[in-house]
């Protein structure tokens, strides 16, 4: 094997003809970087390829004066707008909602806000308890102990006990402060009578897992400069580096190529030279999220897969669903310090999660409160609710909002549609001329009623808190990046793409562990379940391999 | 930084100034943009920050200045009313450096972003008074799926 292990850019990499390792990985993020330490702490040589390059800490600017300033520029968060070379663009001519994605060594854990928790468990049944969207064909329960697992893992920080979910055993860290704007969130769902709960976030309170205790910047979107975020770069890839992984920086992948049995062979990818490089494996794992992984599937075309790699149902890239959110921002007389973090959530509700038909719409959506940041982030608010964009008038609405706001951001489910969907766009290419993204995406009534009717509701809970004004933002300017349901799983394969364990239906040494599996969607950031359903999918690998072995053996 | 010379002359840097001394204007109680960025290193910041948008920048300023050197003043309507995409996107940039200078931050009363560990017992401070008790007291409020 002339594979080296450890981690380094593609431009280095080298393989003789005869290499095949055993697992192949595409993506570095949370997903990828599940399956790849579950599977080498097993043994198993597993290469990952990541198109991104590994990000020092010291690169984030939330401690810096620019800090603000750089979220609309090389930290910002739609990948159209910081083109850098590893971000390849999107065609959102046809979409309602601007997906976000980070590519680097971590993912979409490198801008996320760690807001840390599980679906529901009714959302995993839309079908049979509500006559909506699809089951899936695993259960809550199927995924509780990868849960309790990857709570572990990601160094989650929870008060247990919370009435909107089962008790399970995990162990978790304490949780953070809800701050000042947190009790007042707490307040104002008390006079209500509703639900709330103390948040849980990948942050760690105390070091562990590589991380060390948040001090509550409220930068955690634009990358954690204190190292306190369970970024999977941190985490999870020092492990796996440890137990034998190669992670390979600055490496497209451009197409999965099959042998005449129709079994994926090789990854083809591109270093920042342009230069082209082939990779043998066993088995292939899709890591990708929900645009990147159908993507790369409707790249990889053959004749024996015309319309794309495992794609016999037309599903690849259909069933697009991005968790459309809206906000409100309370606006109170006394000073909150509303620019604590976590950011993550402190607090958050589920007194309308799940779907209630006699509201005259279906599905729910949560509700987290968070930092609502600083000074240019006073002036987005003001300005995007129709303030002053200059002169008085400005300075007027960031006083008016600036650390006395209560940010409460409204996180809805969406039903899968097949006309929303991710293709190839015919023009538009990245850095390596390989086409680019399209996205169609419209947003439907159901979501259109269903945040109207939570921002009337999140009104009168931050009125019963003692808002003096109530900002209402039917779109919140930062759409969070869940990018889910394009390559759903299912038991038919004819109206699905892989299996409860995200292996293709089409192809069986193909798996799918990103979100594109999500047959729908819950109210909260997919994170935590993605990951839970990629360990789960690692060990059934090793289960697998582990009976082949014995059967071998007999 | 960027080589701020390649992406504005020095004329469309004066125009920029003087842009921000209206779109930013001194206010009861706070300096003028000259006053809070005197070297404009902050400004200098925002360009580099905001590099994406210096074509839109550069356009914008211009129109500008093509109005004033035909000895046309429009006030911040005027102003807006010109192209009012690319004056959202200077607005950004010069309201961002202005937002962006500690002496503004210190007259808002916004520290920056500081470390401020949790204390001992702040988890419990903000919980005071039962404050789940309520919620506790309801139970549970999610529906479990049969089988």
């Amino acid at each position: 094997m002339t594979i080296a292990r450890g981690t380094y850019p593609a431009t280095e990499f080298t393989a003789s003809a005869d290499d095949v390792v055993d697992v192949v990985v595409i993506g570095s993020g949370p997903s990828g970087a599940t399956v790849t330490k579950e599977l080498t702490a097993m043994g198993f040589h597993v290469v990952c390829l990541e198109q991104g390059r590994w990000i020092d800490t010291h690169e984030y600017t939330g401690t810096r004066d620019e800090y603000e300033l750089s979220t609309y520029g090389r930290w910002h968060s739609s990948s159209n707008v910081r083109a850098m070379p590893e971000d390849y663009p999107l065609n959102l001519a046809d979409s309602d909602v601007s997906p976000v994605m980070y590519n680097a060594v971590g993912g979409g854990s490198i801008h996320f806000g760690a807001y840390w928790h599980r679906y529901m468990p009714s959302d995993f049944k839309l079908r049979s308890l509500y006559g909506v969207a699809d089951d899936w064909p695993i259960s809550w329960e199927d995924l509780a102990p990868h849960y309790d697992a990857v709570d572990k893992d990601f160094a989650a920080a929870a008060m247990h006990g919370d009435t909107a979910f089962p008790v399970t055993g995990g162990t978790t860290l304490p949780p953070h402060p809800i701050n000042d704007y947190g009790r007042l969130f707490a307040q104002g769902m008390n006079a209500k009578g509703w639900h709330w709960w103390p948040a849980s976030n990948a942050i760690a309170n105390t070091n562990t897992k590589g991380l060390v205790p948040c001090v509550r910047l409220g930068v955690c979107e634009a990358g954690c400069p204190n190292g306190s975020k369970a970024s999977v770069d941190i985490t999870h890839w020092p492990i796996s580096l440890k137990q034998g992984a190669t992670l390979v920086t600055g490496a497209r992948a451009r197409e999965l190529t099959v042998d005449k049995d129709g079994l994926v062979n090789s990854a083809i990818f591109l270093d920042n030279n342009g230069r082209e490089h082939r990779i043998k494996a066993d088995l292939f794992v899709m890591a990708a999220n929900g645009i990147g992984t159908s993507r790369l599937l409707q790249l990889s075309t053959s004749s024996r897969f015309p319309d794309g790699l495992a794609n016999s149902s037309g599903l690849v890239g259909r069933r697009l669903m991005l968790n459309p959110t809206a906000m409100a921002v309370g606006v109170f007389d006394q000073n909150l310090a509303s620019w604590f973090g976590p950011a993550g959530n402190t607090a958050h509700s589920f007194q309308f999660g799940e779907t209630d038909a006699s509201r005259g719409h279906v599905l729910g959506a949560s509700w987290g409160t968070s930092a609502a940041g600083g000074p240019v982030a006073a002036y987005s608010l003001s300005t995007a609710a129709g303030g002053a964009r200059a002169g008085a008038g400005m300075m007027d609405g960031v006083r008016n909002i600036l650390g006395r706001s209560v940010l409460m951001s409204i996180c809805t489910s969406d039903l899968p549609n097949e006309n929303n969907r991710v293709t190839l766009d015919p023009v538009l290419t990245d850095s390596h001329g390989i086409p680019a993204p399209r996205i169609e995406y419209t947003k439907d009534q159901n979501s259109k009623d269903l945040i109207e009717f939570h921002l009337d509701r999140a009104t009168e809970a931050l009125e019963a808190a003692g808002a003096v004004q109530v900002l209402r933002y039917p779109e919140m300017p930062d759409q969070p990046g869940h990018i889910l349901g394009t390559a759903r799983m299912g038991t038919d394969p004819t109206r699905s793409v892989v299996d409860g364990y995200g292996r293709t239906h089409d192809v069986p040494n193909l798996f799918i562990v990103d979100g594109s599996v999500f047959p729908s969607v819950g109210t909260v950031g997919p994170t935590n379940t993605i990951s839970a359903f990629a360990r789960r999918t690692a060990h059934h690998i090793v289960d697998h391999a582990m009976a082949t072995m014995e059967s071998e053996i007999a | 930084m960027d080589d701020l010379d390649q992406g504005l002359s020095e004329a469309q840097r004066a125009t920029l100034h003087s842009l921000a001394e209206i779109i930013t204007p001194a206010t009861p109680g706070f300096p003028s943009a000259a006053e809070a960025d005197p070297s404009g290193a902050v400004l200098d910041m925002a360009l580099a920050e905001l590099v994406r948008n210096r074509p839109a920048i550069v356009a914008y300023v211009d129109a500008v200045a093509h109005l004033w050197g035909k000895g046309v003043q429009p006030d911040v309507e005027g102003l807006e009313a010109i192209d009012p995409a690319g004056f959202a996107v200077v607005c950004d940039l010069l309201v961002g450096r202005y937002l962006s200078c500690r002496a503004v931050w210190r007259l808002l009363g916004y520290p920056g972003r500081v470390p401020a560990p949790p204390a001992q017992g702040e988890v419990e401070l903000y919980l005071r008074d039962d404050l789940l008790a309520p919620v506790v007291a309801r139970g549970p409020i999610y529906t479990m799926p049969p089988g």
